[in-house]
């Protein structure tokens, strides 16, 4: 019988509470982050994945973070470090694992990415521009004025003169270009996901999500 | 150390294995790597929002960047992300330049614009009075300026979505209706919204004038399909919209009704064909009718 990756990894068992709590302390490295350091390793092994052209980036996160999190219930604690590097070694499986099951059932994988292709290329409805909508102007409102500030100075503009503007407004705020960039990011990242969130979310959970992760309790 | 150039590089899918696997590695376990792609990749994909790739680039990043459906949905929020910043920081006024300096200054682009607009607009009408043309021969320009007019104020970021309660679907009615031949025309060139906050274009329209015609110049010269619609602030709604228009030389030629026209602001709406919603402006062209 031909199975598709999606099928193989929903077969795999669901994380026990005290796996995820140690995973969530393994990737603190000892500094209390609230989730945030899950987070961030979640977004960057799908992006790792998506770059690698697999379509269930998603899911190949979630499949890397869990086998750590059952060795870490099973073993208590993993010598590699810093913990990312390990993650990496372990998502270098995963991938390797997805290609091959991609190689064996590549008729149904190949079925599948298409459905996936179709499903995302289509148009989103009146419905689903509403909910972003709403989304975003939830999601803004959770910003604070300097955050939004901070935003607006910082992507106005792109070229030439954004450049000059975002040395000034570093220079204005006493930090390097670097560190503006990374709050800037932040600020970016925190909307993008608060949005995704609240589209997934009850119409209430968008801003408290929100504010959970950016530290900016109403 | 990583560039810029490669880490842009790598985001396109440019890199040989050696140094993509490197960098693989780096966006997981390195910190201020993984920090430096995600602003890289922030600005690649703002500056295709926004139009400004240009060649290989262009093309690497519709060819392999857009391959994948979590990069399209990137995309999709930077869209609206931009058309948010953009609103915001028209609202949010430059610092002030030294009064004197301002107002020369402002007196002398005034009058530069003015002249360049004034004679992109006579070639716009001669164009349009071609046998063929979109417009008919119209009357001369009865006054094209840039006395200053302030774009409507919005406060912060939350007022781009407070602004529109309604309104949001792209009107279906009023579509542009067949060019009258024998109307009077007058005729305006637009330029792309930019950051600074400038004099708003001034258009006076005449009570017999049939059509006014705008040239929409696009950033920097971009081509395709698209519909432009017309926003009465007042409302804040899209009270008219044309059909599908194809760009012609990094510009759309509009032609509106002056009949709907009255004295006050409006924006011209930038819309990819196809759109369904006013939420997906692409750029907006504000500029004022100072009298009818």
């Amino acid at each position: 019988m031909l199975v598709s990756t999606q099928q193989v990894l929903r077969e795999e068992p669901l994380l026990t509470q005290i796996a995820f709590s140690r995973l969530l302390a393994w990737l603190d490295d000892g500094l209390e982050s609230h989730g945030e350091r899950y987070l961030e390793m979640r977004r960057r092994l799908v992006a790792y994945f998506d770059r690698r052209g697999r379509s269930n980036a998603d899911e190949l996160a979630d499949e890397t973070l869990t086998r750590i999190a059952r060795t870490l219930e099973q073993d208590g604690h993993i010598e590699t470090t810093p913990p990312a590097r390990y993650c990496y070694v372990v998502a270098r499986f995963v991938l390797l694992e997805d290609f091959r099951r991609e190689k064996r059932h590549g008729r149904l994988g190949t079925v599948w990415h298409i459905e996936q292709t179709h499903a995302a290329a289509a148009a989103p409805t009146a419905a689903d521009r509403e909910d972003r909508l709403d989304c975003l102007d939830r999601c803004l409102d959770e910003l604070t004025a300097d955050q939004r500030a901070l935003i607006v100075e910082y992507y106005a503009e792109t070229r030439r003169q954004g450049i000059d503007r975002r040395r000034s407004l570093a220079s204005r705020l006493g930090i390097t270009m670097n560190a503006l960039a990374i709050r800037a990011c932040r600020i970016r990242d925190t909307l993008q996901a608060c949005i995704e969130r609240c589209r997934r979310a009850p119409k209430a959970s968008g801003p408290a999500v929100l504010s959970r992760w950016t530290g900016n309790p109403r | 150390m990583t560039t810029e150039s490669q880490l842009v590089d790598y985001l396109l899918g440019r890199l040989r294995d050696p140094e993509a696997e490197r960098l693989d590695e780096a966006s997981l376990v390195d910190d201020a790597i993984a920090s430096r792609l995600r602003a890289v990749e922030n600005d690649l994909v703002d500056a295709y929002v926004r139009g400004t790739l240009r060649g290989e680039t262009l093309a690497r990043f519709e060819g392999h960047y857009l391959s994948s459906p979590v990069r399209r949905d990137n995309v999709a929020f930077a869209r609206r992300f931009a058309r948010a910043i953009d609103r915001a920081s028209v609202a949010t006024p430059a610092p002030a330049a030294p009064f004197v300096f301002a107002h020369r200054t402002m007196r002398k682009l005034s009058m530069a614009a003015a002249i360049v607009v004034a004679a992109c607009s006579v070639a716009l009408l001669r164009e349009a009075a071609r046998p063929g043309g979109g417009a008919a021969a119209g009357r001369p320009l009865s006054s094209v300026g840039a006395e200053g007019a302030d774009i409507p104020r919005q406060t912060d970021l939350r007022a781009v979505r407070d602004a529109a309660p309604d309104g949001r679907r792209l009107p279906a009615a009023r579509i542009e209706p067949p060019a009258s031949p024998a109307a009077a025309a007058v005729a305006l060139v637009l330029l792309p919204q930019t950051r600074a906050v400038g004099p708003v274009p001034a258009l006076r329209v005449p009570l017999q004038t049939g059509r006014v015609t705008f040239e929409l110049r696009l950033e920097g010269g971009e081509r395709g399909t698209y519909v432009v619609a017309l926003r009465d602030p007042s409302v804040n709604r899209l009270v008219w919209r044309t059909r599908a228009t194809s760009t012609a030389g990094g510009a759309l030629t509009v032609v509106v009704p002056a009949s709907i026209l009255r004295a006050q602001h409006y924006s011209l709406d930038l819309f990819a064909d196809g759109a369904a919603s006013d939420a997906d402006v692409l750029g907006s062209y504000v500029f004022e009718i100072a009298s009818r």
